[in-house]
């Protein structure tokens, strides 16, 4: 599951640091006794976050330890790599824009329409699943969708054959993922949501502005920053699923993700699998990339033409 | 405007309703007599009586308790060092350490554990419990360090200084007016490294050792096969204690939310 620091510790999240009230300096202790402290935890971090990123690289260019492009063009020469890896980038970025369609109304109506108390309530309902097992929420979907479970009996009543499912089609694979990658856009959203300060819209509607005017001049360019956050961390994280797919998509709804997964545990060709993973990773980022150049256009456009 | 309010309101109310739904599906079919978690609905407890039957679950169950016992003890004085010597540190330290633990968490967890795994070949570990315990380490610590880092950020530092001026040597500042503060926040992380670690599926079905069944892990192995109800019974019994830890973990910092996100405006 998924993932969320909205932004590093200390930084907020439209990219300033944190407090803009100048600080009083702390007392600082001798620079020995912060080496000190900060002496494991960095050498955890060093060996076992940034030692593996550099481990992908090294393996995913190597063959019997000489440096090579074999494991690349083997992944980009494999029709069935390719397909699934296509399959892939589109199928995350169907579940991300889905997810924060439905995450960012929800959102603004929790930051704004919402007393103090229930947010809080809510916040916390929305919580749970984002640190709940994946694997629990998806034996709880499993549950619900299955056939003659409670929501084919509900279908049922409006025509539906209650014996039919979506489970084990990419539509259940798909729908799970929207569901896991909603609280991630709640809680961006909803930092975005509280960023828009009140005065600002209360000023556009009392110069005039209509709602769609508010909407795309005003709310958007606000918020586009924090919607790029949101669409990286959903994005990225999506394009990694494999147990989706794997229990609920069927035959035609598996993922670049399960090819890994069934490369890692064969353990046969592990330069392979990394390869994979590094040209889905790129993949990736570089739709991130594109998308969040063009929203960030809109937003500039949004500024010059005010 | 109202419409327009009550409409924004409804639709969130509804996608909390489709969140919810799956987890009440689940709460409710295992009290359920169907053995296929069909209806109509029956009461019974039947499953969870048979729960300390099931062998395979309960061993795995306490695979998980272990692991993220051991790894919440390893994470908490890991990350609330690191969180004490990163509020001092330069900037560029601090910097430096945040995005690494900001890639942790934002890296598909197969691709990070794809390069785990070769780093544990490299110093010779291969898959192991060693190499499980750190792998969770890493991916749980951060969270300690997100929850403390921020407490000790917004900590009044006239509150040492007063202690120092008065007279209290570094010892007894940090014993006496530090520790206290930042207690709340240390438990705070404590139990969201815990849930954190409890619930990795990915990171633990790629880095444990082969014989080795965390609870989710051993669940995956179990899906394939169909809805099994002691795995409806057991998921409800986690679900109720996640909930449970972070209704603490709401009490103990005042706003669970903020933990994952921060905002300019006050709550």
């Amino acid at each position: 599951m998924t993932d969320l620091m909205t932004s590093p510790p200390g930084l907020r999240p439209d990219g300033t640091t944190a407090g803009t009230v100048p600080r009083t300096r702390r007392y600082r202790p001798g620079a020995a006794a912060t080496t000190a402290m900060l002496a494991p935890g960095t050498v955890v971090l060093l060996l076992f976050a940034a030692a593996p990123m550099v481990a992908l690289l090294v393996t995913g260019f190597s063959h019997d330890s000489a440096f090579t492009f074999a494991n690349f063009s083997k992944v980009l020469h494999t029709a069935v790599y390719m397909r699934l890896l296509v399959r892939t980038l589109v199928v995350a970025l169907i579940v991300t824009v889905v997810s924060l369609a439905v995450a960012w109304p929800a959102a603004w109506a929790l930051a704004r329409y919402v007393g103090p108390r229930p947010r809080q309530l809510i916040l916390v309902l929305v919580i749970v699943p984002y640190v709940t097992s994946q694997l629990l929420l998806i034996y709880g979907f499993i549950t619900l969708i299955q056939s003659d479970g409670p929501l084919m009996k509900v279908l049922s009543l409006v025509g539906l054959d209650a014996h039919s499912s979506i489970m084990y089609t990419p539509a259940a694979a798909v729908l799970m993922m929207i569901y896991e990658s909603i609280p991630t856009g709640i809680l961006v959203m909803y930092s975005a949501a509280t960023q828009v300060d009140d005065s600002v819209l209360e000023a556009a509607r009392a110069l005039g502005a209509g709602r769609a005017f508010v909407l795309t001049r005003v709310v958007w360019p606000l918020s586009v920053n924090m919607l790029v956050i949101g669409f990286a961390l959903t994005y990225v994280q999506t394009v990694g699923a494999f147990a989706e797919p794997g229990i609920l998509g069927g035959p035609s709804g598996q993922l670049l993700g399960n090819a890994i997964e069934a490369q890692l545990h064969s353990g046969t060709d592990r330069p392979f699998a990394i390869a994979m993973a590094l040209v889905l990773l790129l993949c990736s980022l570089v739709v991130v990339g594109l998308v969040s150049l063009v929203l960030r256009r809109t937003q500039g456009d949004g500024r010059s033409r005010r | 405007m109202n419409r327009h309010r009550l409409l924004m309101k409804a639709w969130l109310g509804l996608v909390l309703v489709v969140l919810a739904l799956p987890i009440l599906c689940m709460i409710a079919l295992s009290f359920n007599r169907s053995r296929y978690g069909t209806l109509p609905f029956h009461f019974s407890l039947d499953w969870y009586r048979g729960l300390a039957g099931d062998t395979a679950l309960i061993d795995a169950l306490r695979t998980s308790i272990e692991l993220a016992a051991e790894v919440t003890v390893l994470s908490v004085v890991l990350g609330t060092l690191l969180s004490f010597g990163v509020v001092r540190a330069r900037p560029v330290v601090s910097g430096t350490l945040s995005q690494l633990q900001l890639m942790v968490l934002t890296v598909p967890a197969i691709i990070l554990a794809a390069g785990l795994l070769t780093v544990f070949d490299w110093f010779g570990l291969g898959q192991s419990t060693t190499g499980l315990v750190i792998a969770s380490v890493v991916t749980s610590m951060p969270f300690v360090v997100l929850v403390v880092s921020a407490r000790l950020r917004d900590l009044d530092p006239r509150y040492a200084e007063a202690s120092r001026t008065l007279g209290a040597g570094p010892m007894r500042t940090f014993a006496t007016i530090t520790a206290p503060l930042v207690a709340p926040a240390i438990v705070a992380g404590a139990l969201l490294a815990f849930v954190m670690c409890f619930n990795n599926f990915a990171i633990q079905l790629f880095t444990a050792p082969i014989g080795v069944s965390t609870l989710p892990v051993q669940i995956y192995s179990m899906v394939r096969l169909g809805v099994t109800p002691d795995v409806i019974a057991l998921g409800t019994i986690i679900v109720c204690c996640t909930v449970a830890i972070i209704v603490i973990l709401h009490l103990v910092t005042g706003s669970a939310a903020r933990v994952f996100i921060r905002t300019n405006k006050e709550d």
